[in-house]
């Protein structure tokens, strides 16, 4: 046996269709490789992204300044709210409490000394009292500091009873003053973000004007990759392998049925001379 | 193609996908097609991008004041929780003396006018006047003089402390309120910043967009003519293939076997008497082992059919 080929053509595109593909696959080659379509290749050099504004750039740093060390007025509370934890209030020490004290005792003390003390006592015109001095005054003598004690004595403890109040009030600040540091840690994370975010775009835009850069021979080169896959099917040859009989086979059936027929003709010559006409035969028709 | 000498010619089968009379269309749209791919897509010359109109301008200008410089009405607020919670507005209230004075003044004069000038009356009465007794009596009246003016400078000075510390831890949530104020004037200048940017940007991406259009103009234009093309791909389907038939001599020679069997069959051609011939070793011309065979056949037919004559023995043989 010989291995030989057939061929199978085939197309799948109609005859009065061909002269449009072969003008677009022209086009196509025209447009990937002609200078004078240069112009539609080329990288764009215009800006395409933006600094941060001026107010972007403050606002970021407010909010991070701001985060970073927090509220005063946020400091300030905090601070109230660990010394009226902590007992400071409570024995009255602060010298504004002091002053209240003094406040309240000096001016009754002054009143009292000024407009009654002063009017007090009488002139010796009666039997009984010879002594000089004002007896009224000498008998009030340590009343202002005893009334003064009184008060004091009144007043811290109204200040203890208040604190106590106070303490018992500013528990549940406590709590949402100490949220704060997370809000400020929150903010600070935010600022970074925003500034981050800002870059994180100039990074991407950088990208993909260096990646418009990299494809843009291959886009260029794919125009008429795309003319060519539209042409990919249109047409096909298939070529597969075919087994025939091999000449020596064919020239030795012919002469075995030349000698078949001229044995029954001519006898043992007949069979001679059939089996190499027809070995002839075989040989010229194969 | 088939071996060499066989008898092949090219067979062509065409499937139409299409019915004949759209070609006329199709070959109609081809040409529209080839056309808008020379023409399509002008450039597009109206506006793609608004500018800001003034109300934005306004809007982001005053976005950025009110971050930047903050609210006045805020702004006194944080003071004012700031001095309270630093102490700072004990012992401040301008009205308090003023008004223990004249509070105070009630019980002096109380005692100026009615309670000294009515025990004084009462001892001189009884002649006790400037006695032991008359001192005794003043200064208890005076004491309790002294007890209200106590009690006053209590709730006049005491109480003003007492509230400023209320309002101090009453303002505590207040501070948090405020003290988020400087996030919300931060993040607003920043917003104000970034409204201003992005549509910067926008612009900057519209002006991208409009040159992107025009360079992508001609391979658009070039796929109009290739989407047409790839409409038609498949439309029609030719196969040309080979076709193989024997060679002129096979069929000439397999035409002559077959007759010359069909021959010797019907007429006997052919020497069934090889058995009656003496050969010699060597001899070319003594049958082989298959003429003794057909030889034999043929005797015992002529047994079994008693005499019939060659012409069976032959087609005996044939079948």
């Amino acid at each position: 046996m010989n291995k030989q080929t057939s061929t199978t053509t085939m197309k799948n595109l109609p005859a009065y269709a061909e002269p449009y593909v072969r003008s677009y696959l022209d086009r196509g080659v025209s447009v990937a490789f002609d200078a004078q379509y240069d112009t539609y290749f080329s990288l764009y050099t215009e800006p395409t992204y933006l600094d941060l504004t001026t107010d972007e750039i403050d606002g970021i740093e407010a909010l991070a300044s701001r985060a970073r060390n927090g509220s005063p007025l946020v400091i300030k509370g905090a601070s109230q709210i660990a010394d009226t934890l902590s007992g400071s209030y409570l024995e009255g020490s602060k010298p504004e409490f002091q002053t209240t004290i003094t406040s309240a005792t000096v001016k009754p003390s002054t009143t009292y000394d000024s407009k009654i003390k002063s009017r007090m006592g009488g002139s010796l015109y009666g039997i009984g009292d010879f002594s000089n001095d004002n007896l009224a005054h000498r008998l009030s003598n340590n009343l202002v500091n005893r009334y003064n004690e009184i008060a004091a004595a009144s007043i811290y403890k109204g200040n203890y009873d208040s604190e106590r109040n106070n303490q018992n009030t500013v528990l549940p600040k406590a709590i949402e003053y100490s949220k704060e540091s997370i809000k400020d840690a929150k903010y600070l994370i935010n600022a970074g973000m925003h500034r981050r975010a800002w870059q994180h775009g100039q990074y991407k835009d950088a990208y993909e004007k260096w990646y418009e850069s990299q494809v843009l021979i291959t886009n260029r080169t794919e125009v008429l990759g795309n003319t060519i896959r539209a042409l990919v099917g249109t047409q096909g040859k298939k070529t597969t392998p075919i087994r025939v009989i091999s000449k020596a086979v064919t020239v030795a059936m012919g002469a075995i049925s030349g000698a078949m027929m001229g044995l029954y003709f001519g006898g043992l010559w007949g069979m001679v001379i059939g089996a190499i006409v027809g070995g002839t035969l075989a040989y010229f028709s194969s | 193609m088939g071996s060499k000498g066989s008898g092949s010619n090219n067979q062509t089968v065409t499937t139409n996908l299409l019915p004949d009379y759209a070609q006329p269309h199709v070959i109609k749209y081809l040409d529209a097609m080839t056309t808008l791919s020379n023409n399509a897509y002008t450039t597009y010359t109206g506006s793609t991008y608004a500018a800001q109109n003034a109300d934005e301008v306004d809007g982001i200008a005053a976005l950025a004041a009110r971050g930047r410089n903050g609210s006045a009405l805020v702004v006194s607020g944080s003071a004012s929780i700031d001095d309270i919670l630093s102490d700072l507005r004990f012992n401040t209230n301008t009205k308090i003396d003023e008004s223990y004075t004249k509070q105070a003044e009630v019980f002096v004069r109380e005692f100026e006018e009615e309670t000294l000038p009515t025990i004084n009356q009462i001892f001189n009465l009884a002649n006790n006047y400037g006695s032991m007794s008359h001192a005794w009596a003043q200064a208890k009246a005076s004491e309790k003089v002294m007890f209200k003016l106590q009690e006053i400078g209590m709730n006049m000075y005491f109480e003003d402390y007492m509230k400023e510390r209320t309002f101090q831890i009453s303002n505590l949530d207040n501070a948090i309120i405020y003290g988020e104020q400087p996030v919300n004037d931060a993040d607003t200048l920043r917003s104000a910043g970034e409204l201003q940017r992005e549509f910067a940007l926008g612009q900057l991406e519209d002006n991208y967009k409009k040159w992107h259009d025009e360079i992508i103009k001609v391979t658009k234009r070039l796929e109009l003519l290739g989407n047409g093309l790839r409409t038609v791909v498949g439309a029609q389907h030719e196969e040309t293939a080979p076709f193989y038939r024997p060679s002129p001599f096979a069929a000439i020679a397999g035409l002559a076997l077959a007759g010359a069997g069909a021959y010797a069959s019907i007429k006997g051609v052919g020497n069934t008497n090889l058995l009656n011939k003496t050969y010699k070793a060597g001899d070319i011309s003594a049958p082989n082992r298959s003429d003794l065979y057909n030889s034999q056949v043929n005797t015992h037919s002529e047994i079994e059919t008693f005499g019939s004559s060659n012409t069976n023995n032959n087609q005996m043989m044939v079948g």
